[in-house]
This record gives structure tokens, sequence and C-alpha cells, in this order.
């Protein structure tokens, strides 16, 4: 789209200053073609006021590659006769001279633009306006021609249009690039803390694993070495006496 | 096993308790809203086999509902003040809660790789238009977003001639410079201006790329399953750690 806005601005420029030799066709303008050339078709804006006339004009459009070998206006070269504007002009399309007071509307852009390369099945017809090939310099010309086929006038040559490349959609980078802040908050965060958490777990299990067999082994020799002698100590008075000496001897 | 407890400390258990239940059943019910996707992103996701936000979302679903079950048991756990059943309560919790870890780093670990409108433009340059049943899914997505959110392409109708494409070698560009689903049309949904369209007039043609849609529907599902879930992973840690302290102090 860069290129072409450059390229309409050279041919404005070129346009304003060859007005004095004559008029050239001009690319459509990028507030109503936005994306123009593209592959295969280019579009150009129909010769309003490039000649005037009052009886009935026919204008034919010739469309060349650059380098064609020949500039030689011919009404009967087609785009197959040519091998596509390579050997000379071949004309894509013939139509009536627009009426240079007609302001035409945009529902009606069929009137105001010509969009070359636009028919890619040229059976049964005499003018072949085929696609066009991508990344190759196109020049145009607007012929005029009476009734009975007399040229009249023709403008110059645009100016060499080149159309697009296509890039392969598997040269498009998709790496994702760095991360983004929220992904790297988020999972950083959440590690922490999860180590955390099972730190916590593992020691809640340990200790409720210790306290276990601290609680249950301890409380019962306790039990027993506390139960017999406070037992035995409690009892004591009124233990039989045989009792009494064997495990005290003290009076 | 009666012991000692302190009032204050059950109290604060049972109330983050509640919390974490009603949150459970909150992120239950968004996580199964994300993964029925009711923006109908999922063939984007799954063309490319990054379609681990909606494993998120499954997990999610899991998670939140064991994040209810849960909560209700901590409460009883709590009230009846037993060290095995808070013991029970622990474990549990915890391994719900690396399963909902999982669901929020998966799912916002697969939004950045998708959020990025050059994967899904490479998908749409090869896929639409293509011959098989991925094929069929992807155009399908695209006709029925172009249609609705009245887009084009991911970028813009551009996106059809900077890049040779499927599509491109299905139909000429002299034919169709673009899919005519880029081409504005009326509430019938017929093409109103077909010529207007093809050399790419603005009102006729389709000027802004679909990838804010499809951008705005990962990331809404990636803020309910990772940012949701993440919220609550905070509570549910606070929460669990003073548990912990009552477990210690028994």
């Amino acid at each position: 789209m860069g290129a072409g806005r450059y390229l309409l601005a050279a041919l404005l420029a070129l346009l304003h200053y060859d007005l004095a030799r004559g008029v050239a066709p001009l690319l459509c303008s990028s507030t109503i073609c936005a994306i123009n050339p593209t592959l295969n078709t280019i579009i150009l804006e129909k010769p309003y006021c490039f000649y005037t006339s009052s009886s009935p004009v026919t204008v034919a459009l010739y469309v060349a590659r650059n380098s064609a070998e020949s500039n030689k206006l011919e009404l009967t070269n087609t785009y197959y006769t040519t091998d596509r504007g390579r050997s000379a002009p071949y004309v894509a399309a013939t139509f009536k001279n627009p009426v240079c007071a007609g302001d035409p509307t945009t529902a009606d852009i069929g009137e105001y633009v010509y969009r070359v390369g636009d028919n890619e099945n040229c059976f049964n017809l005499k003018f072949c306006n085929g696609p066009l090939l991508n990344n190759t310099a196109y020049r145009f010309l607007y012929a005029f021609y009476d009734t009975s086929n007399v040229l009249l006038y023709q403008s110059s040559w645009s100016a060499p249009i080149t159309t697009k490349q296509g890039k392969n959609p598997s040269s498009i980078d998709t790496w994702p690039g760095a991360r983004s802040g929220g992904m790297i908050v988020l999972t950083s965060i959440l590690s922490v803390l999860m180590f955390l958490l099972l730190a916590g777990l593992v020691a809640a299990v340990i200790t409720s694993l210790m306290t276990q067999t601290k609680e249950l082994e301890p409380t019962r020799h306790e039990s027993r070495s506390t139960h017999v002698p406070q037992k035995s100590e409690g009892a004591a008075p009124s233990l039989s006496g045989s009792e009494r000496y064997s495990t005290n001897p003290q009076p | 096993m009666a012991e000692k407890s302190n009032p204050a400390l059950v109290a604060t258990i049972v109330f983050g308790n509640i919390v974490i239940l009603l949150c459970g059943l909150a992120l239950f019910a968004e996580t199964i809203w994300a993964t029925t996707d009711p923006y109908y992103v999922y063939p984007v996701l799954g063309a490319t086999g990054k379609d681990d936000v909606f494993a998120g979302g499954w997990i999610g679903i899991f998670c939140g509902f064991s994040f209810f079950l849960l909560g209700v048991y901590g409460i009883v756990a709590a009230i009846k003040n037993s060290r095995t059943m808070l013991m029970v309560y622990l474990v549990l919790m915890m391994i719900v809660y690396i399963f909902e870890c999982a669901s929020c780093i998966t799912s916002f670990t697969h939004r950045d790789y998708m959020v990025n409108s050059n994967v899904v433009k490479t998908q749409m340059l090869s896929r639409f238009a293509e011959n098989s049943s991925i094929g069929a899914e992807i155009t399908n997505f695209w006709k029925r977003i172009m249609l609705e959110k009245q887009c084009c392409g991911v970028d813009g109708p551009t996106d059809w001639i900077d890049y040779a494409s499927t599509f491109r070698t299905v139909y000429s560009e002299s034919e169709a410079p673009w899919p005519f689903w880029c081409c504005a049309k009326d509430d019938n949904f017929q093409i109103l201006n077909k010529q207007a369209c093809r050399v790419g007039l603005p009102p006729y043609v389709y000027n802004t790329g679909c990838f804010e849609h499809i951008g705005h529907a990962i990331d809404s599902y990636t803020w309910g399953i990772s940012w949701f879930g993440f919220a609550i992973l905070m509570w549910t840690m606070l929460f669990m750690f003073v548990t912990m302290y009552h477990y210690f102090t028994m």
C-alpha cells in the first residue's frame, strides 16, 4: 500500500508536470481503492476529461509489460496473442468515453474505475482482460477511436506499476516473544505458595505422627509406673505384714 | 479426642471455608461457561494444538466443585474439632490446590501463545478453504466471525493480498481478491455492492480485522479460569495456614 501511494503521488506529480504534453492513466485513488495494486490486478481511473468530443468515441485500454518488446498499438492485439503483454501492448477492454461533466458516485464504482486483470475466464470474448502476473511492472495507455476505428487521440504511457508478490505464510514469525507479565506473576507466586503449603503439610504430618507415638507409648508407661507405686503407697496401710516387709524393709 | 480449642480460631476457619465453598461454586460455574465456548473460538485453538486454555477450564470444573465439597467438610472438621478430620481436610485441600495451580498456569501459558495475531494469521492463510476436516472447521469459524463481527481476515483484507494462501490457490484474485464474507451485507446477508467490494471501496468491504474479537474471547476465558482461580488460591492459602496453625496448637 505504501508503494502504491508512492506511485500514485509520483504519477500525480508526473501528471501535473506533463499536462502540456498530455495525460496518462492513473491508479485509482487510494481513498477509493484501499488495496491497489494487488497480486494479479491493478485498478485504474477511467479517462475522465482526457478527450472530449461531441461524436461517439470508444476508448481502448492498452496494457503492456514494462519490458514489452514493442510499443506499437494494434486494436487486434489480445491478451493471448501478445503473451500477456510480453511482446506488445494488448487491448484489455474497450468502453465508451466517459462523460467529462459526470461526477460519478461510489455506488456505481464500475463507471469510475477499471479493474485490469478482472476476468479470469475469457472464453468467447473479443478482448480478454485476463489476470496480470504478480511482481511484474506494467504500463497502461488509453487510446480514443471513432466509430470506424480511426485513432483520434492517445494518452501517454503511464509510469510502470508493479503488481505485488504474495509472501509465503510460513514466513510469518509465530514465536510468541516475551511472556506476559501476568503469566510470570501467576506462575511464580503459585509455585512459591505451593512449596510453602507443602512444607506446612509435611510438618503437620510429621508432628501428628510424632505426637501420636509420644501420646500412646509414654502414657502406658506412665500409667503403670505412677499407678503401681501410688496404689502401693495409697494401699500401704491396709496391706498385710508379709507384703509390707517384702517391699519395704524400713520400719 | 476432645481437646481445648480457641473459639475465635475455629470461627475464622469456618468463615474462611464458607468463602471457599462459595467461590468454589462460582469457579465451577465460570469454568463451565468457558468450556462451553460461547464465543466459538475453539476451532482456532484446536487446530494449532494449543487448546489447553480449555484443558485448564476442565480442570477448573473439577477443582471448583472440590473446593465446594472441601469447604463443607472443613467447616464440619473445624466444628467437631477433630484432629483426624482436619488432617484429612488439609491433605485433600492440598491435592485440589495443586490441581488448581496447574489449571491456572496451563490456561495462562497457552493464552500467551494464542494471543498473537501471527499464529492466527498463519493458520487462517493455510487452513481457510482447505479441503480437509480441519480446513472445514477453520473455514466455518472464519465465515461465522466475519459475518457476525463485520470484520475481514486477521488484520483486514490486506491479509489475503500480502500473503499466498490456500484460499488464493482455490480462488484467483481476479474472481475474489478476498473472501466475499468480507463484503458488506444488508440485513438479509446479501452483498451490497459486489463490484465495490472487489475493488476494496471502504464502506462495501470490512476494513477492520477480526483479531480483536478472537483475542477478546481467549482473554475473557483466561481471566475467568486463571485470574479467578488465582484469587481463590490466594484465599485458600491463607486459610490452609490458619488451619495448620490450629492443627499444631490443638
